[in-house]
Protein backbone atom coordinates (compact mmCIF):
# COMPACT_ATOMS: atom_id res chain seq x y z
CA UNK A 1 0.00 0.00 0.00
CA UNK A 2 1.47 3.28 -1.11
CA UNK A 3 2.56 5.58 1.69
CA UNK A 4 1.40 8.59 -0.28
CA UNK A 5 -2.09 7.11 -0.56
CA UNK A 6 -2.40 6.63 3.18
CA UNK A 7 -1.04 10.08 3.92
CA UNK A 8 -3.55 11.63 1.54
CA UNK A 9 -6.41 9.59 3.02
CA UNK A 10 -5.46 10.80 6.49
CA UNK A 11 -5.36 14.38 5.22
CA UNK A 12 -8.81 14.01 3.68
CA UNK A 13 -10.09 12.39 6.84
CA UNK A 14 -8.93 15.49 8.67
CA UNK A 15 -11.29 17.41 6.38
CA UNK A 16 -14.11 15.08 7.46
CA UNK A 17 -14.21 13.20 4.18
CA UNK A 18 -16.06 10.04 5.15
CA UNK A 19 -15.29 8.21 1.93
CA UNK A 20 -11.59 8.76 2.57
CA UNK A 21 -11.97 7.58 6.18
CA UNK A 22 -13.69 4.42 4.95
CA UNK A 23 -10.90 3.79 2.44
CA UNK A 24 -8.31 4.41 5.14
CA UNK A 25 -10.04 1.82 7.32
CA UNK A 26 -10.06 -0.71 4.47
CA UNK A 27 -6.35 -0.28 3.88
CA UNK A 28 -5.13 -0.22 7.46
CA UNK A 29 -7.54 -2.00 9.78
CA UNK A 30 -5.95 -5.44 9.50
CA UNK A 31 -2.62 -4.09 10.65
CA UNK A 32 -4.08 -2.07 13.51
CA UNK A 33 -6.27 -4.98 14.61
CA UNK A 34 -3.14 -7.12 14.59
CA UNK A 35 -1.51 -4.63 16.96
CA UNK A 36 -4.54 -4.82 19.27
CA UNK A 37 -4.60 -8.61 19.25
CA UNK A 38 -0.92 -8.83 20.09
CA UNK A 39 -0.90 -6.34 22.91
CA UNK A 40 -4.31 -7.04 24.45
CA UNK A 41 -4.25 -10.80 23.83
CA UNK A 42 -8.03 -11.02 24.12
CA UNK A 43 -10.24 -10.91 21.06
CA UNK A 44 -13.27 -9.01 22.28
CA UNK A 45 -11.04 -6.41 23.98
CA UNK A 46 -9.11 -6.05 20.74
CA UNK A 47 -12.40 -5.56 18.86
CA UNK A 48 -13.44 -2.76 21.22
CA UNK A 49 -10.00 -1.22 21.07
CA UNK A 50 -9.79 -1.13 17.29
CA UNK A 51 -13.11 0.72 17.13
CA UNK A 52 -11.91 3.25 19.70
CA UNK A 53 -8.68 3.66 17.77
CA UNK A 54 -10.43 4.57 14.53
CA UNK A 55 -12.62 7.03 16.44
CA UNK A 56 -9.35 8.63 17.61
CA UNK A 57 -7.98 8.58 14.07
CA UNK A 58 -11.10 10.40 12.84
CA UNK A 59 -10.86 12.94 15.64
CA UNK A 60 -7.10 13.50 15.43
CA UNK A 61 -6.36 13.14 11.73
CA UNK A 62 -5.72 16.87 11.60
CA UNK A 63 -2.77 16.37 13.93
CA UNK A 64 -0.90 14.18 11.51
CA UNK A 65 1.23 16.57 9.55
CA UNK A 66 3.69 15.32 6.95
CA UNK A 67 6.11 15.39 9.82
CA UNK A 68 8.73 12.99 11.02
CA UNK A 69 6.43 9.96 10.98
CA UNK A 70 5.34 7.78 8.14
CA UNK A 71 1.54 7.61 8.00
CA UNK A 72 1.50 3.91 8.85
CA UNK A 73 3.79 4.36 11.82
CA UNK A 74 1.62 7.23 13.07
CA UNK A 75 -1.46 5.01 12.86
CA UNK A 76 0.33 2.15 14.60
CA UNK A 77 1.59 4.54 17.30
CA UNK A 78 -2.01 5.66 17.94
CA UNK A 79 -3.03 2.00 18.11
CA UNK A 80 -0.14 0.93 20.35
CA UNK A 81 -0.64 3.81 22.76
CA UNK A 82 -4.35 3.19 22.97
CA UNK A 83 -3.78 -0.49 23.69
CA UNK A 84 -1.21 0.33 26.35
CA UNK A 85 -3.69 2.69 27.97
CA UNK A 86 -6.33 -0.03 28.05
CA UNK A 87 -3.84 -2.50 29.40
CA UNK A 88 -2.79 -0.21 32.18
CA UNK A 89 -6.37 0.78 32.94
CA UNK A 90 -5.79 4.41 32.17
CA UNK A 91 -8.58 6.81 31.29
CA UNK A 92 -8.59 10.37 29.99
CA UNK A 93 -5.09 11.52 30.93
CA UNK A 94 -3.58 9.12 28.46
CA UNK A 95 -5.22 10.97 25.59
CA UNK A 96 -2.86 13.84 26.23
CA UNK A 97 0.15 11.59 26.01
CA UNK A 98 -0.58 11.10 22.34
CA UNK A 99 -0.44 14.86 21.88
CA UNK A 100 3.27 14.69 22.51
CA UNK A 101 3.70 12.67 19.33
CA UNK A 102 2.13 15.38 17.28
CA UNK A 103 4.55 18.16 18.10
CA UNK A 104 6.44 19.06 14.95
CA UNK A 105 10.12 18.63 15.24
CA UNK A 106 11.60 22.08 15.67
CA UNK A 107 14.71 21.35 17.62
CA UNK A 108 18.02 19.88 16.52
CA UNK A 109 17.09 16.92 14.40
CA UNK A 110 19.27 13.85 14.42
CA UNK A 111 19.75 13.00 10.76
CA UNK A 112 18.54 9.51 11.45
CA UNK A 113 15.04 10.82 12.25
CA UNK A 114 14.03 10.70 8.61
CA UNK A 115 12.48 7.37 7.87
CA UNK A 116 13.96 5.54 4.96
CA UNK A 117 17.39 7.03 5.33
CA UNK A 118 19.66 4.37 3.94
CA UNK A 119 22.66 5.50 5.89
CA UNK A 120 20.96 4.97 9.28
CA UNK A 121 21.63 1.78 11.18
CA UNK A 122 18.50 -0.30 11.59
CA UNK A 123 16.92 -1.20 14.88
CA UNK A 124 17.00 -4.89 13.99
CA UNK A 125 20.70 -4.79 13.27
CA UNK A 126 21.42 -2.95 16.48
CA UNK A 127 19.20 -5.22 18.54
CA UNK A 128 21.36 -8.09 17.38
CA UNK A 129 24.37 -6.48 19.01
CA UNK A 130 22.67 -6.82 22.40
CA UNK A 131 22.42 -9.99 24.45
CA UNK A 132 19.39 -12.00 23.36
CA UNK A 133 17.51 -11.47 26.61
CA UNK A 134 18.01 -7.69 26.43
CA UNK A 135 16.85 -7.55 22.82
CA UNK A 136 13.85 -9.67 23.76
CA UNK A 137 13.00 -7.22 26.51
CA UNK A 138 12.99 -4.30 24.07
CA UNK A 139 10.79 -6.28 21.70
CA UNK A 140 8.58 -7.40 24.58
CA UNK A 141 7.95 -3.79 25.54
CA UNK A 142 7.33 -2.53 22.02
CA UNK A 143 5.46 -5.44 20.48
CA UNK A 144 3.73 -7.01 23.48
CA UNK A 145 3.24 -3.93 25.64
CA UNK A 146 4.99 -5.57 28.55
CA UNK A 147 5.56 -3.42 31.61
CA UNK A 148 8.74 -3.44 33.66
CA UNK A 149 7.00 -5.71 36.17
CA UNK A 150 6.03 -8.18 33.44
CA UNK A 151 9.46 -8.07 31.85
CA UNK A 152 11.09 -8.69 35.22
CA UNK A 153 8.85 -11.70 35.75
CA UNK A 154 9.44 -13.04 32.24
CA UNK A 155 13.19 -12.81 32.65
CA UNK A 156 13.15 -13.85 36.27
CA UNK A 157 15.01 -10.87 37.69
CA UNK A 158 14.11 -8.20 40.23
CA UNK A 159 12.27 -5.14 38.94
CA UNK A 160 15.16 -2.72 39.49
CA UNK A 161 17.54 -5.03 37.69
CA UNK A 162 15.25 -5.12 34.68
CA UNK A 163 15.03 -1.32 34.70
CA UNK A 164 18.82 -1.05 34.80
CA UNK A 165 19.31 -3.64 32.07
CA UNK A 166 16.81 -2.00 29.80
CA UNK A 167 18.12 1.54 30.25
CA UNK A 168 21.68 0.39 29.57
CA UNK A 169 20.45 -1.48 26.51
CA UNK A 170 18.65 1.63 25.25
CA UNK A 171 21.84 3.67 25.61
CA UNK A 172 23.76 1.05 23.65
CA UNK A 173 21.04 1.03 21.00
CA UNK A 174 21.23 4.79 20.72
CA UNK A 175 24.99 4.64 20.18
CA UNK A 176 24.57 1.91 17.58
CA UNK A 177 21.76 3.69 15.77
CA UNK A 178 23.69 6.94 15.72
CA UNK A 179 26.69 5.54 13.91
CA UNK B 1 31.28 5.05 38.32
CA UNK B 2 29.05 3.48 40.98
CA UNK B 3 27.44 0.05 40.87
CA UNK B 4 24.03 1.68 40.86
CA UNK B 5 23.33 2.02 37.22
CA UNK B 6 20.55 4.54 37.45
CA UNK B 7 21.57 6.56 34.46
CA UNK B 8 19.80 9.79 35.35
CA UNK B 9 22.35 12.54 35.43
CA UNK B 10 25.22 10.09 35.37
CA UNK B 11 25.42 10.13 31.59
CA UNK B 12 23.89 13.55 31.01
CA UNK B 13 21.91 13.35 27.79
CA UNK B 14 21.96 9.58 28.01
CA UNK B 15 19.44 9.89 30.82
CA UNK B 16 16.96 11.84 28.77
CA UNK B 17 17.51 9.71 25.70
CA UNK B 18 16.82 6.50 27.59
CA UNK B 19 13.78 8.10 29.18
CA UNK B 20 12.50 9.16 25.76
CA UNK B 21 12.84 5.57 24.59
CA UNK B 22 11.06 4.33 27.71
CA UNK B 23 8.31 6.85 27.01
CA UNK B 24 7.85 5.56 23.47
CA UNK B 25 7.96 1.97 24.70
CA UNK B 26 5.28 2.74 27.29
CA UNK B 27 7.47 1.79 30.21
CA UNK B 28 7.17 5.00 32.23
CA UNK B 29 4.67 4.92 35.09
CA UNK B 30 1.60 7.05 34.40
CA UNK B 31 2.53 10.10 36.45
CA UNK B 32 6.06 10.15 35.06
CA UNK B 33 4.78 9.74 31.53
CA UNK B 34 2.45 12.69 32.00
CA UNK B 35 5.26 14.86 33.30
CA UNK B 36 7.46 13.75 30.44
CA UNK B 37 4.78 14.57 27.91
CA UNK B 38 4.63 18.09 29.31
CA UNK B 39 8.40 18.40 28.88
CA UNK B 40 8.18 17.18 25.30
CA UNK B 41 5.79 19.97 24.44
CA UNK B 42 8.10 22.52 26.06
CA UNK B 43 11.51 21.23 24.95
CA UNK B 44 12.14 20.83 21.22
CA UNK B 45 15.32 18.82 21.81
CA UNK B 46 13.35 16.30 23.84
CA UNK B 47 10.65 16.20 21.19
CA UNK B 48 13.36 15.40 18.67
CA UNK B 49 14.62 12.59 20.88
CA UNK B 50 11.11 11.10 21.12
CA UNK B 51 10.70 11.46 17.37
CA UNK B 52 14.01 9.66 16.89
CA UNK B 53 12.99 6.69 19.03
CA UNK B 54 9.47 6.51 17.59
CA UNK B 55 10.87 6.53 14.10
CA UNK B 56 13.52 3.87 14.70
CA UNK B 57 11.40 1.58 16.84
CA UNK B 58 8.63 1.70 14.27
CA UNK B 59 10.80 -0.51 12.08
CA UNK B 60 9.62 -3.26 14.45
CA UNK B 61 6.04 -2.65 13.26
CA UNK B 62 6.68 -5.22 10.55
CA UNK B 63 6.46 -7.86 13.27
CA UNK B 64 2.80 -7.07 14.03
CA UNK B 65 0.80 -9.70 12.17
CA UNK B 66 -2.21 -8.27 10.33
CA UNK B 67 -5.56 -9.85 11.17
CA UNK B 68 -8.95 -9.00 9.70
CA UNK B 69 -11.29 -7.44 12.25
CA UNK B 70 -14.94 -8.63 12.30
CA UNK B 71 -17.04 -7.44 9.38
CA UNK B 72 -19.35 -5.39 11.57
CA UNK B 73 -16.48 -3.27 12.93
CA UNK B 74 -16.72 -0.37 10.50
CA UNK B 75 -20.46 0.00 11.03
CA UNK B 76 -19.79 0.09 14.76
CA UNK B 77 -17.17 2.79 14.27
CA UNK B 78 -19.60 4.89 12.24
CA UNK B 79 -22.25 4.45 14.94
CA UNK B 80 -19.83 5.72 17.56
CA UNK B 81 -18.92 8.71 15.42
CA UNK B 82 -22.10 9.58 13.60
CA UNK B 83 -24.97 7.98 15.49
CA UNK B 84 -27.73 6.11 13.74
CA UNK B 85 -27.22 2.89 11.81
CA UNK B 86 -25.88 3.65 8.41
CA UNK B 87 -28.06 2.17 5.70
CA UNK B 88 -27.67 3.80 2.33
CA UNK B 89 -30.80 5.06 0.62
CA UNK B 90 -32.07 2.17 -1.51
CA UNK B 91 -34.98 3.45 -3.54
CA UNK B 92 -36.27 0.01 -4.58
CA UNK B 93 -36.21 -1.26 -1.04
CA UNK B 94 -38.01 1.87 0.07
CA UNK B 95 -40.84 1.29 -2.40
CA UNK B 96 -40.92 -2.37 -1.50
CA UNK B 97 -41.80 -1.60 2.08
CA UNK B 98 -44.80 0.48 1.03
CA UNK B 99 -47.33 -2.10 2.17
CA UNK B 100 -45.96 -1.83 5.63
CA UNK B 101 -46.36 1.93 5.62
CA UNK B 102 -49.92 1.85 4.46
CA UNK B 103 -50.58 -0.22 7.53
CA UNK B 104 -48.81 2.36 9.59
CA UNK B 105 -50.70 5.24 8.04
CA UNK B 106 -53.08 5.40 10.96
CA UNK B 107 -50.20 5.41 13.36
CA UNK B 108 -48.57 8.12 11.29
CA UNK B 109 -51.68 10.20 11.49
CA UNK B 110 -51.78 9.77 15.21
CA UNK B 111 -48.19 10.97 15.46
CA UNK B 112 -49.04 13.94 13.29
CA UNK B 113 -52.03 14.89 15.40
CA UNK B 114 -49.91 14.58 18.49
CA UNK B 115 -47.33 16.81 16.92
CA UNK B 116 -49.98 19.43 16.30
CA UNK B 117 -51.35 18.95 19.77
CA UNK B 118 -48.02 19.62 21.39
CA UNK B 119 -47.39 22.59 19.18
CA UNK B 120 -44.68 21.07 17.08
CA UNK B 121 -46.66 21.64 13.92
CA UNK B 122 -48.54 24.93 13.79
CA UNK B 123 -52.31 24.55 13.75
CA UNK B 124 -52.72 27.03 10.93
CA UNK B 125 -51.23 24.45 8.62
CA UNK B 126 -54.33 22.43 9.32
CA UNK B 127 -56.81 25.18 8.93
CA UNK B 128 -55.90 26.71 5.61
CA UNK B 129 -58.26 28.60 3.41
CA UNK B 130 -58.81 25.81 0.96
CA UNK B 131 -60.84 22.65 1.11
CA UNK B 132 -58.15 20.64 -0.57
CA UNK B 133 -57.21 17.57 1.39
CA UNK B 134 -53.99 17.69 3.26
CA UNK B 135 -51.29 15.08 3.15
CA UNK B 136 -49.53 13.99 6.30
CA UNK B 137 -46.47 11.80 6.56
CA UNK B 138 -44.73 10.29 9.54
CA UNK B 139 -41.10 9.80 8.62
CA UNK B 140 -38.95 7.16 10.30
CA UNK B 141 -36.61 4.28 9.47
CA UNK B 142 -35.42 1.05 11.07
CA UNK B 143 -32.31 1.46 13.16
CA UNK B 144 -32.62 5.22 13.12
CA UNK B 145 -33.74 7.44 15.95
CA UNK B 146 -34.75 10.21 13.56
CA UNK B 147 -38.47 11.02 13.39
CA UNK B 148 -40.15 13.76 11.44
CA UNK B 149 -43.69 14.74 10.75
CA UNK B 150 -44.50 16.33 7.40
CA UNK B 151 -47.72 18.12 6.53
CA UNK B 152 -48.42 19.19 2.99
CA UNK B 153 -50.86 21.99 2.39
CA UNK B 154 -51.72 22.12 -1.31
CA UNK B 155 -53.29 25.56 -1.02
CA UNK B 156 -50.00 27.04 0.06
CA UNK B 157 -47.74 24.83 -2.00
CA UNK B 158 -45.73 24.35 1.14
CA UNK B 159 -44.50 21.39 3.09
CA UNK B 160 -44.19 21.91 6.81
CA UNK B 161 -41.78 19.61 8.58
CA UNK B 162 -41.13 19.17 12.23
CA UNK B 163 -38.28 17.15 13.65
CA UNK B 164 -39.50 15.10 16.60
CA UNK B 165 -36.26 13.29 17.38
CA UNK B 166 -32.78 12.84 16.05
CA UNK B 167 -30.03 15.36 15.64
CA UNK B 168 -27.25 16.49 13.41
CA UNK B 169 -23.82 17.76 14.40
CA UNK B 170 -21.22 20.06 12.94
CA UNK B 171 -20.39 17.44 10.33
CA UNK B 172 -23.83 16.56 9.03
CA UNK B 173 -27.13 17.96 7.86
CA UNK B 174 -30.52 16.40 7.15
CA UNK B 175 -31.58 16.64 3.52
CA UNK B 176 -35.14 16.00 2.36
CA UNK B 177 -36.02 14.23 -0.90
CA UNK B 178 -39.18 13.29 -2.72
CA UNK B 179 -39.08 10.06 -4.66
CA UNK B 180 -41.51 9.10 -7.40
CA UNK B 181 -41.85 5.51 -8.47
CA UNK B 182 -39.02 4.49 -10.84
CA UNK B 183 -37.45 7.90 -10.65
CA UNK B 184 -34.41 9.27 -8.90
CA UNK B 185 -34.77 11.15 -5.62
CA UNK B 186 -35.14 14.91 -6.01
CA UNK B 187 -33.82 17.17 -3.29
CA UNK B 188 -36.13 19.52 -1.43
CA UNK B 189 -33.24 21.02 0.49
CA UNK B 190 -32.03 20.86 4.07
CA UNK B 191 -34.34 20.50 7.04
CA UNK B 192 -33.58 21.46 10.60
CA UNK B 193 -33.26 18.76 13.20
CA UNK B 194 -35.20 20.09 16.11
CA UNK B 195 -37.38 22.81 14.68
CA UNK B 196 -40.04 23.42 12.13
CA UNK B 197 -38.96 23.90 8.54
CA UNK B 198 -41.20 25.24 5.81
CA UNK B 199 -40.25 23.92 2.39
CA UNK B 200 -41.52 25.73 -0.67
CA UNK B 201 -42.48 23.32 -3.43
CA UNK B 202 -42.04 23.54 -7.16
CA UNK B 203 -44.98 22.57 -9.39
CA UNK B 204 -43.17 19.34 -10.13
CA UNK B 205 -42.82 18.51 -6.45
CA UNK B 206 -46.47 19.35 -5.82
CA UNK B 207 -47.55 17.08 -8.62
CA UNK B 208 -45.31 14.28 -7.38
CA UNK B 209 -46.68 14.50 -3.86
CA UNK B 210 -50.26 14.55 -5.09
CA UNK B 211 -49.48 11.39 -7.06
CA UNK B 212 -48.03 9.46 -4.14
CA UNK B 213 -44.33 10.24 -4.03
CA UNK B 214 -42.41 9.18 -0.94
CA UNK B 215 -40.59 11.57 1.30
CA UNK B 216 -37.14 10.58 2.59
CA UNK B 217 -34.48 12.20 4.72
CA UNK B 218 -30.80 11.32 4.47
CA UNK B 219 -27.89 12.41 6.62
CA UNK B 220 -25.54 14.26 4.30
CA UNK B 221 -22.31 16.18 4.80
CA UNK B 222 -22.62 19.69 6.17
CA UNK B 223 -24.36 21.88 3.60
CA UNK B 224 -26.08 18.97 1.93
CA UNK B 225 -25.21 16.77 -1.01
CA UNK B 226 -22.86 18.57 -3.40
CA UNK B 227 -24.39 17.10 -6.54
CA UNK B 228 -28.14 16.73 -6.10
CA UNK B 229 -28.03 13.01 -5.40
CA UNK B 230 -28.28 11.37 -1.98
CA UNK B 231 -24.97 10.01 -0.68
CA UNK B 232 -25.53 9.67 3.01
CA UNK B 233 -27.55 7.05 4.87
CA UNK B 234 -31.34 7.03 5.02
CA UNK B 235 -32.53 8.16 8.43
CA UNK B 236 -36.26 8.57 7.94
CA UNK B 237 -38.85 7.99 5.22
CA UNK B 238 -42.59 7.74 4.81
CA UNK B 239 -45.45 8.03 2.40
CA UNK B 240 -47.88 10.89 2.84
CA UNK B 241 -51.50 9.92 3.47
CA UNK B 242 -54.50 12.04 2.84
CA UNK B 243 -56.44 13.46 5.75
Amino acid sequence: MATADIASLIARTALKDRAAFSALYQLTSAKLFGVCLRILRERSEAEDAVQEIYVKVWQRADRFAAGPYSPMSWLIAVARNHCLDRLRGRRAPAADLDAAYDIPDEGPTPEQTTLGSETARSIEGCLETLETARADAVRGAYLDGQSYAELAETHNVPLNTMRTWLRRSLIKLKECLSQ
Amino acid sequence: MTGDADTDGMFGDGGDSARAAEYVLGLLPEAEAGAFAARIVAEPALAAEVAFWQSRLSALDAEFEPAAPPARTYAAIERRLFGARQSPLNVNRLWGSLGLWRGLAAAGLAVALLAVGIGVVAPDIWHGTSDLPRLVASLQADGSDVRFVAVYDPSRAELALAGLSGSTNDQSDFELWFIEKDKKPVSLGLVAAAERTIVGLTPEARRALAEGALLAITREQKGGSPDGAPHGPLVAAGQPVQI
